[in-house]
């Protein structure tokens, strides 16, 4: 795996030499010196051996151009005779701060290797017991209070899959008008395109829009249908974006209020379907893959594929949920393999087979100590 | 199904219609007489509609959508229309197979080695005399009968590449691609795939105060969740990064969080790697690099009268 080299260690810079512009030099060589001025003097001849020898793995767009400007002759060794006047002095310069909200150890000790103790009292332990735990940094971040609420993922669509039915039936209407009016106004350029969510308020503008549905599916949208295009155009404001939620009840009544011819709307147009596939992308989180979404041409083809709920990975799952097989009375299906000991457990018969085994001191699964059969290999033809 | 064979020679000889004398008509309802003989529907796949009009010309399929996505957001930022015969091949397995074997033969390093009783260090002189010692006659230390002989049929570095027509392999490749996306396993993303790791890890891993563990460590979470969140890891299959050169933060990412998916470049990948783990997120331009090399059965070098064959455009950009 190539990797990318970590800044160049100071020594390394100053034999550089480098073509950078004027003001990027000055600038590098204002963090720089800050840079040096964080440390204190223990860890500045740390972190100059560790350097050395590390790699830097992870890059920015910043910290790139801040690498390429770094390689400075004349500034760093300005930069080098300041530090070295600020280390002799022994002055407590205040830290450089990174503005983060993650938690990292800091003021890490590094303990001397036992052959660099001159202690003459000083006898290595040769058992780990009663010494302190040092170290263990694997896990860091997987204690909450080390990680942070806004490294959290945050995706296009809500956290949660809508997937109850009735919702989905009056989310896909929403957007399948969002998307009929995105595409009679997309000419004209979105804003926003198809970003916002909204409250209560907007949902309910968008879902009470009326449609005028031809036989062939063309959909004409009557009046009041301007306000959702400016709901549309609306910029995301700060924050956390407003969300609209609509119980499943409620869900049901309005679907039932509404002529069922809506959902012969046809989808064909490729800019409406678009639209209306990234708005239910937003509204439900489901994403709808092109390879599904070419076929689907009406509004009820997509509800359709919206409430289909996703296929079983297990057989046993899908018996289990779907199958008449459950219902007879002389069938039983197991998510596993029914093994030996499963068997013994269904008559109850292996507890006392355990206490048997223990009392022998005998393995109570496996062979233990005791290896294969030795005739084995006998039955088998094999010696 | 139960129930399908014939229960008695009178029930057959009727099935058969040779039995007494009958009409037609009156041999009609023998169906109905043998019921056990009829097969529950339950199992049918409904047959779709596919008859048509002399009149109506069939129009096969042209285009399929292409939906570019964003990451790892996943917003739908933009939609391209892009030739069936790019990414709607019906399913080959036959050529998948084909292309599968040439790559594992073309790949096979063929580096074994054995020596022969020629190769093998030592004196060629006879072990001992060839008659009179009672024991079996033998020649050199080298012989393959001996501990510590020559091989006898033994492995020399060869060439295991097997040969495929160019056409073939450029057809599993299109072929390969169109199966991930009728399955949906195919998200295409805006050029400049990147992992975005947060502005102040990179400030703190540049000031080198978290030390790799850490680093590494964090990265880990940060593509985990990522991953979770767009159901992308693990539990749903891996997930392989396919972009146009090498991009250090998603491809150490990868690297740390190996066991969410892998991250390859463009030259790197092979029909296998396509076939390989749950989904397959590819960068447009490197789609578009990738079919523009594989369509050799589409386009032709050879000019007829005065144009060439050019194959289907790559991509057009719809909204």
């Amino acid at each position: 795996m190539r990797r990318i080299p970590r800044i160049p260690s100071v020594a390394s810079a100053l034999s550089s030499s480098s073509t950078a512009s004027a003001p990027a030099r000055s600038a590098a060589a204002c963090l720089l010196k800050r840079d040096i001025a964080t440390r204190s003097p223990r860890t500045t001849q740390l972190r100059s051996q560790t350097c050395a020898h590390s790699q830097r793995r992870y890059l920015s767009v910043s910290s790139r151009s801040l690498s390429t400007a770094q390689q400075v002759d004349t500034d760093v060794a300005r930069v080098l005779e300041e530090e070295a006047a600020v280390l002799q002095a022994g002055a407590q310069i205040p830290s450089r701060e990174i503005q983060t909200d993650l938690v990292y150890p800091r003021g890490v000790v590094e303990a001397p290797r036992s052959t660099d103790v001159t202690d003459p009292e000083y006898t290595p332990a040769e058992t780990a017991e009663g010494l302190e735990e040092v170290g263990g940094l694997a896990n860091w971040w997987e204690d909450p209070e080390h990680w942070s609420a806004s490294k959290e993922y945050v995706g296009f669509g809500p956290q949660e899959k809508v997937t109850d039915p009735a919702v989905l039936e009056v989310l896909t209407r929403r957007a399948v008008v969002e998307g009929l009016i995105y595409t009679r106004y997309a000419e004209k350029g979105c804003k926003n395109p198809l970003r916002e969510i909204g409250g209560r308020e907007e949902m309910e503008r968008a879902l009470k829009v009326e449609v005028d549905v031809a036989e062939d599916g063309t959909a004409t949208l009557k009046k009041s249908f301007k306000p959702v295009w400016a709901d549309l155009n609306r910029p995301t404001p700060e924050g956390k974006p407003v969300t609209a939620e609509i119980s499943p009840a409620d869900a049901q009544q309005l679907a039932k209020s509404w002529d069922p011819k809506w959902k012969t709307i046809s989808l064909r147009d490729p800019v409406t379907k678009f639209a209306v596939a990234k708005r239910i992308q937003r509204l439900t989180g489901h994403v709808v893959p092109d390879g599904k979404l070419f076929g689907i041409n009406t509004a009820a083809g997509l509800v359709a594929q919206l409430i289909k709920p996703p296929k079983p990975k297990k057989l046993a799952e899908e018996i289990a949920t779907k199958s008449e097989l459950v219902s007879l009375p002389n069938v039983r299906v197991f998510p596993r393999r029914v093994t030996p000991v499963d068997k013994e457990k269904m008559v109850g018969r292996w507890k006392i087979i355990v206490q048997e085994l223990e009392k022998r001191e005998l393995p109570v699964v496996g062979t233990g100590n005791y290896g294969k059969a030795v005739e084995k290999k006998w039955i088998l033809g094999k010696a | 199904m139960a129930g399908k064979g014939i229960r008695n020679l009178s029930e057959a000889m009727r099935a058969l219609s040779l039995g007494a004398p009958q009409t037609c008509r009156t041999t009609l309802p023998v169906r109905t007489a043998s019921s056990i003989c009829t097969r529950s529907m339950a199992t049918e796949a409904p047959l779709p509609n596919i008859t048509r009009s002399v009149t109506d010309a069939w129009q096969p399929l042209a285009t399929v959508p292409v939906t570019i996505y964003s990451f790892p957001s996943l917003e739908p930022r933009s939609l391209e229309s892009w030739s069936t015969k790019h990414l709607h091949l019906p399913l080959r397995r036959d050529i998948l197979h084909l292309a599968v074997i040439y790559e594992g033969d073309k790949t096979r390093q063929g580096t074994a080695s054995s020596k022969t009783r020629y190769e093998v260090h030592g004196s060629h002189r006879k072990l001992y005399r060839q008659k009179g010692t009672g024991r079996a006659r033998r020649g050199d230390k080298q012989s393959p009968l001996l501990r510590g002989g020559g091989k006898s049929f033994g492995p020399k570095p060869r060439d295991f590449s097997t040969k495929l027509n160019r056409k073939v392999y450029d057809l599993a490749w299109r072929t390969a691609l169109s199966y991930r996306y009728r399955r949906g396993e195919l998200i295409v993303t805006e050029d400049g795939l990147e992992l975005p790791l947060p502005d102040d890890f990179l400030q703190l891993a540049e000031s080198g105060v978290l030390g790799t563990e850490l680093e590494d460590g964090f990265v880990r979470k940060y593509v985990r969740q990522i991953m979770t969140g767009l159901e992308w890891g693990k539990p749903n299959g891996r997930t392989t990064f396919i972009t146009g050169d090498h991009r250090p933060n998603l491809f150490t990412g990868m690297e740390v969080a190996g066991e969410e998916g892998r991250a390859l470049e463009l030259e790197d990948v092979d029909v296998k790697d396509l076939l390989e783990t749950g989904r397959i997120v590819i960068e447009r331009s490197a789609l578009k690099e990738m079919i523009k090399e594989h369509q050799s059965d589409l386009v032709s070098k050879v000019m007829v009268n005065g144009t060439r064959q050019k194959g289907p455009s790559l991509g057009q950009v719809i909204v």
